[in-house]
């Protein structure tokens, strides 16, 4: 018998809220943190929307100067690791005293700061010139910076899944914990503000023009976001010791390949469905436990139609009446952040014996038959939750959260 | 999280993609004749920067490894990782059976692989039309997911970047795969890729070798505190189970025997402090069970950064003595693959335990490290393989050999006699299980004559015995005739004793030959029945034209072992 992994901190960065206390109230009340997009010239292009997080400063977050010249998504991980931390009741001092690892999931990376080479040459610099910039490109930094200005001693890594990230780098953490590797982790996910991502995305023709409306029969796509979500995670034993607030167990996690496309879903969900039934078998969950669903959830066409077919596959007749929501309908999809903010809302949920709503909902879908908790949020009693994650490139996590017995 | 299996995971073959050749046996030739990629670079100018020297992959035409469809719309690091790939498949005896798609995982360790497209896709976007095949290869994950989609390997795909250090992390990963038995193959490696924008990211740290000093040219390569050459390229390792390896008959060319991982966090700002590398270093030695004198030789991703490498050097005297273990360098002949160097470390050194030569190349002459500087007849087992990064990445990895690697390079090192183990003959395989059927029929007949016959004559006979009751170590004839003698006594007559092996593998290497098994021991003694499994290795020498046992190595495996019913698979 393993010993539990318990979550012991929460540290979300997004566009409707920062910091635990703000951001779960608001993804509660179904709260949007979508707005017109003011960092990229939009015109010409049908899609004007997107989850910029427009009140975020470094300067906020105990940060000292070398921070300012960091990329965005190493500030951005700097300042939900200092969330996550503080959530847990623990001082810089505490986790450098001890064994602390940080692995942060992530898609674009720093990608801003290769945005601004472009611009650098249409005004008329260099490469050689941009060159100091350039140095805060890889995407290393994400997880080496936070160790840096931390003071860490475990292993630092990024874990660049694309948007299932944030479920790999927890789930790996888990691994640096159960093997005594290390006292501490933090894990999440983090993407900055990235008008690379948002140019693909449109190409592809995936970004919806007005709303992401996931699981309605009108959906039309995503809403390119930022965020960063990072949490802190200990063993169970420790956690009691120091009396620490204990949101959830981390009862398992399950990560699977679907070999097929880069952009594209299998069409029999096959990496999706492996994933789920790995969480499971690590976790010693049967689909009959799962009371809760946090949806990948993207408002893709063909995203919610396979993952349906996943959900259904894996919690069987259960499927249509176990709730699922999914918080890209007010956050967008924060890519590498994405599944890391799920995390902490299953981790609420459970806590609170509240789940959120799928805003934007209005017409049901015949082919996702499932209970998406339209537009109100509900009391629901929660001992397992779900949080689904599958990336571009095949790549796929699922996470499995438990209620804590000790709570 | 995952209950660990105790299963050793081998490396069954290489590929890499480098600047001095692509494959594992070009990479070898070129590297064992001390050729160097370090050479001024030329896919981008250089003008205006203070240095100009680059380890990069010369072009190559794809099309020679790869199949010609789906080379579209790939860039360089992808096309570099897939092609490390097919050729590590290739070798590990992939090419005629492929590999069970929904068992084959691939993990990659890559920091920049990406940086190139991203800035062609947004330069693209600026100029208002981009391809949108080419958005997903702007994610640092693209070149393990192109490789699982192209080949459809289905198990599971991940990419580590944890900068220096990404290359063993991903080898790191893989083992931890095959030990959860997720999956029965890893495609594990690390790749890079150099652009103009990368390379005067990394000159302007100041960290770069100037190239403006006597050597013209020539780069003194790590440890000369003369500064850093950028790299690019791929190494790739096939990882699998050693019994699954052993079952589809391919031969395990090495052990991941252990690793370890952990940060410096005042590398950047006060600089690279020693007892975190030696920290790291006990700790892969300590997970591999081995003892600093166990290492025959180190494979160091030093880079040239004057600080790290100091402190570095400093670290390896303090685990293994002043020059007290050979030092080659893997940036020396490739420079700074960055996420791809642990992985082409991993790649020379089991390239250096197959032909019982480490190589290395370097001008410095370090006062306290023994750099190996050419190709060194060292006929070694096991390998440390360090990255210790700029930013505070630490980790180590031990590689070793596994027994019939250890055979080769003392018939490679002119200590047995030479004979390709492909020539192995179907007489010798036969005449060599007919002295184990002896062996087993004596044993199990308490019969010490007929046992003593199937024994070397000479005194280098050494046996190390599973005996259920107390295992046995015994050299020589006279020791294995008395020892053997009174374990048979302690036995009732009434008692059953019986041996049946499984999973049989013979190799032979001239007059020199092996055979790994699963030895199943059932005793009875007055209706008790035991049983139990050991892992046995045993070792036969040619005696005029007769093959003979001279040493056997049982140990026996956890009581709670399955006891092998079935046949081998």
């Amino acid at each position: 018998m393993r010993e539990p992994i318990v979550i012991t901190g929460c540290g979300p960065i997004a566009p409707n809220g920062i910091g635990v206390d703000t951001f779960w109230p608001n993804v509660v009340a179904g709260k949007s943190g979508i707005s017109r997009i003011e960092t990229i010239d939009t015109s010409g292009l049908p899609n004007k929307f997107g989850g910029e997080i427009k009140d975020f400063r470094i300067e906020d977050f105990d940060a000292d100067e070398r921070a300012r010249d960091m990329g965005r998504g190493a500030q951005l991980s700097l300042a939900a690791a200092r969330l996550a931390m503080t959530d847990a009741g623990l001082s810089p001092r505490d986790l450098r005293d001890a064994t602390t690892g940080i692995y942060i999931g992530t898609t674009m990376g720093e990608s801003p700061i290769a945005e601004g080479l472009r611009d650098h040459l249409e005004a008329g610099g260099t490469v050689a010139g941009y060159a100091p910039r350039m140095r805060y490109h890889t995407v290393n930094m994400m997880s080496s910076m936070v160790a840096v200005h931390l003071g860490l001693t475990g292993p630092a890594s990024v874990v660049p899944t694309a948007c299932a990230a944030g479920n790999y780098a927890i789930g790996y953490a888990c691994e640096a914990l159960a093997s005594g590797q290390c006292d501490y982790m933090l894990a999440g996910g983090v993407d900055p503000w990235s008008r690379i991502a948002y140019h693909g995305f449109n190409a592809m023709m995936a970004i919806s023009p007005d709303v992401c409306r996931p699981f309605d029969r009108h959906r039309k796509g995503i809403l390119i976001s930022e965020g960063a979500g990072i949490v802190v995670l200990e063993r169970e034993s420790q956690a009691r010791r120091r009396g620490a607030r204990i949101y959830a167990e981390l009862a398992g996690y399950g990560i699977a390949a679907d070999g097929y496309h880069m952009t594209g879903p299998h069409p029999e969900g096959r990496g999706g469905i492996l994933a789920g039934r790995r969480a499971m078998q690590r976790a010693r969950i049967d689909p009959q436990d799962v009371d809760y669903v946090s949806a990948h959830g993207t408002g893709t066409p063909a995203n919610d139609r396979i993952e349906t077919h996943i959900i259904t596959t894996l919690l069987g007749s259960r499927a249509t009446t176990v709730p699922v929501s999914s918080i890209k309908s007010m956050l967008g999809h924060t890519m590498g952040a994405a599944s890391a903010l799920e995390t902490i809302v299953c981790a609420r949920a459970i806590e609170t014996g509240v789940v959120p709503p799928t805003i934007n909902f209005e017409t049901p879908d015949p082919e996702c038959p499932l209970d998406v908790v339209p537009n109100q949020p509900r009391e629901v009693r929660v001992r397992v939750a779900m949080n689904n994650s599958f990336a571009f490139g095949g790549n796929c996590a699922t996470l499995l959260l438990r209620h804590y017995h000790g709570n | 999280m995952d209950a660990m299996t105790d299963d050793r995971i081998v490396v069954t073959g290489l590929g890499v993609v480098s600047p001095i050749g692509i494959g594992g046996d070009e990479f070898w030739a070129r590297a064992a004749a001390g050729d160097s990629g370090v050479l001024p670079a030329t896919r981008f100018p250089t003008d205006g920067l203070p240095c100009r020297l680059a380890g990069e992959v010369p072009a190559f035409d794809p099309t020679a490894y790869l199949p010609k469809k789906g080379l579209r719309n790939l860039n360089r690091a992808i096309v570099f990782a897939r092609t490390a790939a097919r050729t590590a498949l290739d070798a590990a005896g992939f090419k005629a059976s492929p590999p069970d798609p929904a068992s084959t995982a691939v993990v990659f360790g890559t920091n920049g692989s990406c940086t190139s497209q991203m800035l062609e896709f947004d330069r693209d976007a600026g100029r208002g039309f981009v391809d949108p095949l080419m958005f997903p290869n702007t994610g640092v994950s693209a070149p393990a997911c192109q490789i699982s989609v192209f080949e459809g390997f289905h198990n599971q795909t991940s990419t580590m970047s944890s900068g220096h250090a990404a290359g063993l992390e991903a080898l790191s990963v893989g083992a931890h795969i095959l030990r959860s038995r997720e999956a029965s193959i890893v495609i594990a490696g690390g790749v890079e890729e150099l652009c103009a924008a990368t390379y005067a990211a990394a000159a302007c740290s100041g960290r770069l070798y100037r190239d403006d000093g006597p050597s013209n040219g020539r780069w003194p390569g790590p440890f000369a505190g003369c500064g850093v050459v950028p790299g690019e390229g791929s190494a790739c390792l096939i990882l699998e189970r050693e019994e699954d390896a052993r079952a589809r008959g391919a031969r395990p060319l090495a052990e991941i025997a252990g690793a370890a991982a952990g940060f410096d966090p005042d590398a950047l700002a006060t600089g690279p402090r020693v007892e975190p590398m030696v920290a790291v270093i006990q700790q892969a030695l300590r997970a591999s069970g081995l003892e600093p004198d166990a290492i025959d030789g180190l494979i160091s991703g030093a880079q040239g950064d004057p600080a790290t490498d100091a402190a570095e050097a400093e670290a390896i005297g303090r685990v293994f003595g002043r020059r007290g273990v050979p030092v080659a360098t893997a940036c020396g002949q490739l420079g700074d693959a960055h996420g791809a160097i642990g992985a082409f470390e991993a790649a020379s050194a089991v390239l250096a335990m197959r032909h019982g030569t480490l190589v290395g190349r370097g001008d410095a002459d370090h006062p306290d490290l023994d750099l190996v500087n050419g190709a060194r007849r060292i006929s070694g087992h096991a390998y440390l393989l360090t990255t210790f990064g700029s930013l505070g990445e630490r980790m180590a990895m031990v590689l070793k050999a596994v027994v019939a690697v250890l055979l080769a390079a003392l018939v490679s090192a002119g200590t047995a006699t030479a004979a390709p183990p492909e020539e192995k003959s179907a007489t010798d395989v036969e005449a060599l299980k007919s002295v184990m059927r002896a062996f087993t029929a004596a044993y199990e007949n308490r019969d010490i004559d007929a046992l003593m016959k199937t024994l070397a004559e000479s005194d280098d006979l050494a046996l190390f015995l599973p005996n259920p009751f107390e295992p046995m170590l015994i050299q020589g004839r006279a020791s294995a005739r008395l020892l053997i003698n009174v374990f048979f006594d302690t036995l009732p007559p009434s008692a059953v004793f019986r041996m049946t092996t499984h999973e049989d593998v013979y190799e032979v290497y001239g007059d020199l030959a092996v055979n790994y098994n699963y030895t199943n021991i059932y005793l009875s003694v007055g209706g008790l029945p035991q049983k139990f499994v050991a892992r046995t290795t045993n070792v036969f020498r040619r005696v005029n034209g007769r093959w003979v046992i001279v040493h056997i190595h049982g140990s026996p495996l956890p009581r709670e072992s399955t006891y092998l019913t079935s046949q081998p698979r």
